[in-house]
Parts: C-alpha cells; structure tokens; sequence
C-alpha cells in the first residue's frame, strides 16, 4: 500500500496527502528511550488513544498535534507512517520534555 | 531554610537580567547546535523544529518574557504580592484578605496553571509544588519549568523547588454521607471552597528525598505503565486541544509566514541572524494569529494553563515510576469535631522489578496543635503502616483487577479528644451542653488494623472494591470491630474521553 503523506516542498505546510485517505502514524526510537505518543488530536478532533493511530484527511490545512513522552530528554525520535507492510519516516527531532507537544499543518487536496 | 529559598530568589535575578527574550525560545542544546550549521549545510526540514507549533511551550515563553499584553496582563494580576497589597489597602481589613484575596488568588493559581484543582468524590483539593508557584509569583522568566526526566539541566534552585509540593483539601459538608465515589474534572469553583458549603479538611507540604534514575531498565519498564495512565488523563487531552486551537486556523496568512519564516532563517549568516529574525518573526506571527482568531489571547492563556497542569500530572506519575522512592510530608488536618492536629510522615515506597507489586511503608507521629483540656501533652500518637499493592492482571475484556493488603499500628499517647461547640448535643445523649466542651474517651493505648482490599474491574468506568477490615478497636470507639465492606466506584471522566 503506497504511503498517503508527501513532504510539502512549499513548506507553506509540513505534509499533503489526498483528501479521504486515512492515515497511520507512529513514533520510533532507540529501545532504551522509551518514546510513546500519549495523545494525538487531528482537524480539532482526538484520534484513537491506543495504537494504531489512524485519521482521514480533509480538505484543506488542518493541525495534526503529537503529545511524545520519551524517557531521555534530547534522544532522537521519529514519527513515522505505517503505509501497511512499508513505512517513512515524515519527521525527525530531539525529544524535549518542555515541548512535548508538536504540531504539523496537513494539507488535504482532492484528486 | 527560608534563608536558602530568600537566597535563591536573589541569585535568580541578574541571571534574568542577561538574557533576551529569544533565548528563552531557543532554550534547548540541539537546537543552539542547529542554528550553528552554517549557511548551505542546513536542512529546511530540520529548521521545521524552530517553528512555534513545534514548540509551542517556548513560544509562550517568549510571549511572556517579550511583554505580549494578552499574557502578561493576566500574569500581571495574579502576581501575589501585587494583589495582597491592593486587597489590604484599599479596605484596610484583614477579614477582606483572606474571605475574598484568598479564593481570588488561588483561582487566578488554578487559572494560570500553577495550582491544579482536582474532586474526587466530596473533596476538592488544590495542588502546585513550589517551582510552579515560583515561577507564578515572580515570573516563568525567572525560574524555568523543571521536568521530571530532565532535573540534570535544571539550576540548583529550580531543582530543590520542585522537590516540595503543598496540597490543600475542602471538604464537601453536604455530599459527606454519600457513599459513591465519582472522580470527576468539573466540581466547584475556587470560590465556592471559602463558603459556608465546604471547610478546608486538610493543608500539608511534602519534600521528595528520592530523584529518577533514567538508566534504570526497572525505571523505563514502570515508565511505561505510567505513560499508559497518561494517555488515559484528561490534561494530555486538554494540551492537545489547546496546541490545536492556538494555532487552529492554520490560515494562508500563517502559512506564508512559515515559508517567509523558513526562507529566512535558511539565508541567515550565523546563529545570531537567526535569532534576531526568529524574534522579529514571532513578533510579526502575533497579529496573524490574531487575526486568524479574535480570541488568540484567550487561547494563548488556555494552553499556558493547560501546559502546566500537564507538566504537573506528568511530573507526579513519573515520581512514581521509581523504584525505590522516599519523601518526608507534614499535614495540618482539620477533623471535624476534633482538635486540630499536625503530622510528621516518612513515606518510603518500593516496587520489585519483577513483580506487579508496589510496597509502601509509613512512620508517622501526630501532634495536638494546641495543648488540650485535660491533657498534659501535644504528643497524641504515633503510627507505622505497611501495604502491599499487587496488580492481578486483567480479567478478560473487563480490565485489571488487584489486590491490597495492608496493616496498620498506631499507639496512642493519651485518649483520644473530641471537639464539642456551645449548644451542641453531647454524642449519644440527648444531652445540649451549654458551652464548649472537650470530652476525654477511654481511649488510649495501643491499635491494631489489618484489612485485605480486592478491585475487581467491571469495564472501564466502573470498579467493585471488595475488602475486609479487622481492627481491634477505633481510635473513639474502645470495642473490636470486624467489618466487610462492598461498592462501585465510577470514572465519569473516562466516559467523556
């Protein structure tokens, strides 16, 4: 299955992805850091709780926010996409604990 | 003591006096060594991370220590001693101080962020430890937020704050006879607490003696299982919808900011160009977002509020991700129609690696605050605790049951004292005593109380407490006592999750 979010080489926003297709996301670390996604809220809306965590793309530029926990301040993480038997990596950045919280335009386009 | 906070507080201030509004935006190693890459060796991706919805805590920072008005009113208000010297000068009355600054002050705490409000049943407590209340009464600039997992870049000062933390609990006079206990997140506002409604229980401070070991592998395991407790509490929730909301609109506006922004910072010679642009665009991004949403201001105090209320819930269940912890705790309590009385308590908790256990042990002593009628010490007792909290794994799809077991010793000093008020009826009797009385039971002595506790789940809202109690007597009551005890208790706030 081919992922759903590209890079935005505008960088007017951080991913496009086609309006409709629905997302899977994750975070990846170094097995000693421990990184979790603790909540995850997309287009003003709470996305699953548990993983996975899935959401559809909607027209226009929403805020996808991603609350990390990791247990080593500054550790790199990814946040990945599950495209279903591959994956990308859409971000990478040093864990710190006074901003876990981080945010991303998405910009949903139809076809 | 005191000395030593009074001595923290002035060494904090030429430190602030260096540093520019910007730096506290920048405030993070990897991202100093970012700005460092020179022109042609950086990666526009990378320089994503300096954005204000990738950092949105250090954007507040920056609004706070830059003088945005939409903060720093509020700030400006609640700044205590600010607001006590207005409430006693313009009344002159001390009665005006505490029936109206107080509630108005610990509301503005609760507002801000810096006291976190929590009902559980009757009783509503108020929460901060001294670093937040710190950096509410003198300035966020001053003291940096400290977080759990990351003491080690924290100063000297802002270390030893967070180490203390003060509570205090009121008490519901009205709901006291009910037997459900309902955790929820509304429940009464400040100022419903100083009414006639409501008396305060209980007030305490405590010390953390214990800090986290991160390379611990026992440490990242019970990590984990407090992380899960996290996904399930409504201030991770509340942070994500205020992140969303401050930059909700996430306007054509905005996002030609963030190009601009990007563009800039790419071209930018050194470090310093960065941070003189960065600072010139976050002030530039303030009427955007303004404009985007009329009540930016508003948002932005949301998502301060909701920052610090999730920093404090974080910080509290990564404490007790350690394996072996200690703290020392004083408590003032309140109990009704008795004496007031002060304890001294040594907590000391251990959890095994390789079991789902929890130990915990209490040595505590108790003094009268007064000296009493009839008694010839303060001392009224002493106590030692031992529990045992084992996690029994789930039960089916209903959730994960445990077990408690616990005992409890306590010697008592002299007997036990009760309060009666003038026109009050004796206990028992249908006796009206014409003045105050404190009345001596044949109480003192030694008591013994063991008591096995099995939570059974039924769902994710509901839990069956089943547990029964040996004691060889109560502290008022000389006779022994066997007692079985069944109930529910619900969790409405995770119907709302």
């Amino acid at each position: 299955m081919a992922c759903g979010l590209r890079k935005s080489t505008s960088f007017k926003e951080d991913f496009i992805g086609e309006a409709g297709s629905t997302i899977t996301v994750k975070i990846a670390g170094p097995s000693d850091a421990g990184a979790e996604i603790v909540n995850i809220r997309y287009a003003g809306e709470p996305v699953d709780n548990q993983e996975p965590f899935k959401f559809d793309i909607q027209p226009e530029a929403k805020m996808l926010v991603i609350l990390v926990e990791a247990t080593k301040p500054g550790v790199l993480l990814q946040l990945v996409e599950d495209c279903g038997g591959s994956e990308q990596v859409i971000d990478r950045f040093h864990f710190d604990p006074k901003n876990p919280a981080r945010g991303y335009i998405v910009l949903g386009i139809t076809a | 003591m005191i000395r030593t906070l009074i001595l923290m507080f002035t060494l904090s201030v030429p430190a602030l006096a260096q540093q520019q509004a910007i730096d506290f935006y920048f405030n993070a190693t990897e991202l100093e060594n970012l700005i460092k890459q020179k022109p042609g060796q950086r990666i526009v991706d990378d320089l994503t991370n300096l954005l204000p919805e990738r950092r949105s805590n250090a954007f507040l920072q920056y609004l706070e220590a830059s003088n945005y008005k939409g903060l720093i009113d509020a700030v400006d208000a609640a700044r205590l001693n600010k607001f006590a010297a207005a409430a006693g000068g313009s009344t002159g009355s001390t009665a005006l101080l505490s029936k109206v600054a107080v509630p108005a002050v610990l509301g503005l705490g609760v507002e801000h962020g810096s006291i976190l409000q929590q009902t559980n049943g009757t009783s509503t407590t108020l929460r901060g430890n001294l670093l937040g209340l710190s950096r509410w009464g003198l300035g966020s600039q001053q003291f940096q937020y400290c977080p759990e997992v990351a003491q080690a870049a924290c100063s000297k000062s802002e270390q030893f704050l967070r180490r203390f933390s003060v509570a205090t609990t009121f008490e519901d006079v009205r709901k006291r006879d009910e037997t459900v206990t309902v955790a929820t997140a509304g429940g009464p506002a400040v100022a419903d607490l100083f009414t006639q409604d409501f008396r305060m229980s209980s007030w305490g401070l405590r010390f953390d003696l214990t800090r986290n070991n991160l390379d611990d592998p026992r440490y990242i395991k019970k990590w984990r299982e407090q992380i899960a407790k996290l996904r399930g509490d409504q201030n991770a929730d509340q942070l994500t919808i205020a992140v969303s909301n401050a930059f909700n609109n996430a306007s054509a506006e905005y996002r030609q900011w963030r190009l601009d922004t990007l563009t800039a910072i790419n071209n930018a010679l050194d470090a310093r160009e960065i941070k003189t642009i960065m600072a010139r665009q976050l002030d530039a991004v303030i009427p955007i977002l303004e404009r985007a949403n009329p009540n930016q201001a508003e948002a932005l105090r949301t998502l301060r509020r909701a920052y610090s209320n999730y920093f404090m819930v974080r910080d509290e269940l990564l404490r007790e991700a350690q394996v072996h912890k200690m703290s020392l705790e004083y408590v003032n309590s309140h109990p009704q129609n008795q004496p007031n009385r002060s304890s001294v308590r040594f907590i000391y908790s251990h959890q095994p690696s390789n079991a789902p256990s929890v130990i915990t042990l209490n040595v505590a002593l108790t003094m009268y605050n007064e000296l009493q009628t009839g008694a010839e010490h303060r001392l009224r007792d002493v106590q030692v605790a031992a529990q045992l909290d084992r996690s029994l794994g789930d039960i089916g799809s209903f959730g994960r049951a445990s077990l408690a077991l616990a005992g409890y010793y306590q010697w008592m000093k002299d007997d036990a004292l009760i309060s009666i008020g003038p026109g009050n009826i004796a206990p028992g009797s249908g006796i009206v005593l014409p003045q105050p009385a404190v009345k001596l039971l044949g109480t003192k002595g030694s008591i013994g109380v063991f008591q096995g506790k099995l939570s059974l789940p039924l769902g994710q809202t509901m839990k069956v407490p089943l547990s029964v109690t040996w004691a060889n007597r109560t502290e008022l009551i000389n006779e022994k006592e066997v007692r079985g005890q069944i109930g529910v208790t619900l969790d409405m706030d995770s119907l709302f999750r």
